[in-house]
């Protein structure tokens, strides 16, 4: 009645385990990579954590995603941080983590000594998580690997709201998830997912704003077609939602003098 | 709050939740277990462990295996052993008793043992009152089958809330 018996030999990616849960039985001999959320006792992977196994595409690599609202940084996380501390050399950025983050102020596109990024405490930044020992700080970089901003840049404006850090990956899947293509259908507005369960958003109005920041919040525990229905019922009657229609009407109208115009003169089109 | 029997209570779920929660994953950060009993009709140690338990496993901490415990009582004059007793029974009783397991999987090979494989350990217990040995091995083995449907109960409900995607 108690614990499983089984070692498995073979991964089962899609159950869920429990803390003390036997995943996988580890083969003599071999390559396993795991990650987050598994621990090796002895012959066997455990978790350690209540959630669902999954294994990595590319890499095969094992790991267990829970359901948690504290975010633990890992290498390669796009987050999005909060500015609190300005040092000569570094940003000190609250990214919901256990320990302040470093952002160097070197890790901008085209940033050099001379040519420093403008940034003040209380900015928002999304920035890339170069690093993230479990002994240090976690650095940050506004950069991707190659050196190019590739997106990691000051976000202006706009409103935060906090999520779970599982909701956060969902909204970042593709294909993306049914409450983003609902709202992205109808409204316009521009959004940075965090993988610390932080979603930044910005729009025209603050009703969109609004509009979207509760869509976001209410869809997690619901299936692809809940959400479509949440983001009908706040659209019904909603002011944002006719303002971006209007606006839509007008944009149409605007293309299809413009395409008279272009048809008529026969240069390239944009 | 800050009383003998409190103090006692604290520091065995210290000591119990220190040795499920994989530490070293975390060097430099501190987790704080905060309980508040908002009710309660005996077994309070033991529900304050499995609740501590619980909200770990639910905050993504990352813990070895559950724990689950269990409290006992034996009743005066032949009375009877009593699990999961209430606040008058544990008043009434001879001797009283809080016994906290852990839900191992098998150490090595040959694991398809009568229960299935699973190895409950005693990872602590606190006792009061007087027993014979008799008395006390009985409790601890009574705690123990207690303890089984527990671990396994607290293992389903984890998974379920896991599964909630």
């Amino acid at each position: 009645m108690a614990a499983v018996a089984v070692k498995p030999t073979e991964p089962e990616v899609g159950k869920c385990v429990c803390p003390g849960d036997a995943v996988l039985a580890l083969p003599e001999t071999g390559v396993v990579r795991i990650g987050g959320g598994l621990q090796q006792e002895g012959a066997v992977l455990v978790a350690s954590k209540a959630g669902v196994v999954r294994q990595a595409p590319r890499t095969g690599k094992l790991w267990v995603e829970p359901r948690q609202k504290r975010y633990i940084p890992s290498a390669e996380d796009a987050v999005v941080g909060r500015i609190i501390d300005k040092h000569s050399e570094n940003y000190g950025v609250d990214i919901g983590a256990p320990f302040r983050a470093l952002l160097p102020v070197l890790a901008f596109e085209g940033a050099t000594k001379r040519n420093r990024p403008n940034l003040q405490v209380g900015d928002l930044v999304y920035a890339r998580v170069e690093s993230a020992h479990r002994d240090l700080e976690p650095v940050l970089s506004c950069t991707d690997a190659a050196g190019k901003a590739s997106g990691f840049a000051h976000l202006k404006g706009g409103t935060v709201v906090e999520v779970s850090t599982t909701h956060a990956r969902a909204l970042l899947s593709r294909p993306p998830a049914a409450v983003l293509s609902a709202l992205g259908r109808a409204l316009q507005f521009e959004m940075a997912v965090g993988q610390n369960g932080r979603v930044w958003l910005d729009a025209p109005s603050p009703a969109t704003v609004i509009l979207v920041a509760n869509a976001i919040q209410s869809s997690e525990f619901l299936s692809p077609a809940q959400q479509e229905h949440l983001v009908a019922a706040l659209l019904r009657g909603s002011s944002a939602a006719a303002a971006a229609a209007a606006r839509q009407r007008q944009q149409q109208q605007a293309d299809g003098q413009q395409q008279e115009q272009q048809q008529g003169s026969g240069g390239d089109g944009k | 709050m800050a009383g003998a029997v409190e103090k006692q209570h604290e520091a065995l779920l210290r000591r119990s939740l220190e040795a499920v929660i994989v530490a070293a994953l975390h060097p430099r950060a501190l987790i704080q277990v905060v309980v508040q009993v908002v009710a309660e009709d005996g077994g309070v140690l033991a529900c304050a462990l499995n609740a501590a338990c619980a909200a770990l496993v639910d905050a993504g901490v990352p813990l070895r295996t559950l724990c689950a415990a269990v409290a006992a009582a034996q009743a005066p004059e032949g009375g009877g052993l009593l699990l999961d007793p209430t606040a008058a029974e544990e008043a009434a009783a001879a001797a009283t008793g809080t016994f906290a397991y852990l839900p191992l999987l098998a150490a090595s090979g040959g694991s398809d043992g009568a229960r299935g494989g699973g190895d409950l350990q005693l990872l602590a217990s606190v006792t009061s009152g007087r027993l014979t040995t008799d008395q006390l091995l009985d409790m601890v083995e009574a705690a123990r089958q207690g303890a089984d449907r527990m671990a396994a109960f607290m293992q389903l409900a984890a998974r379920q809330g896991a599964a909630q995607t």
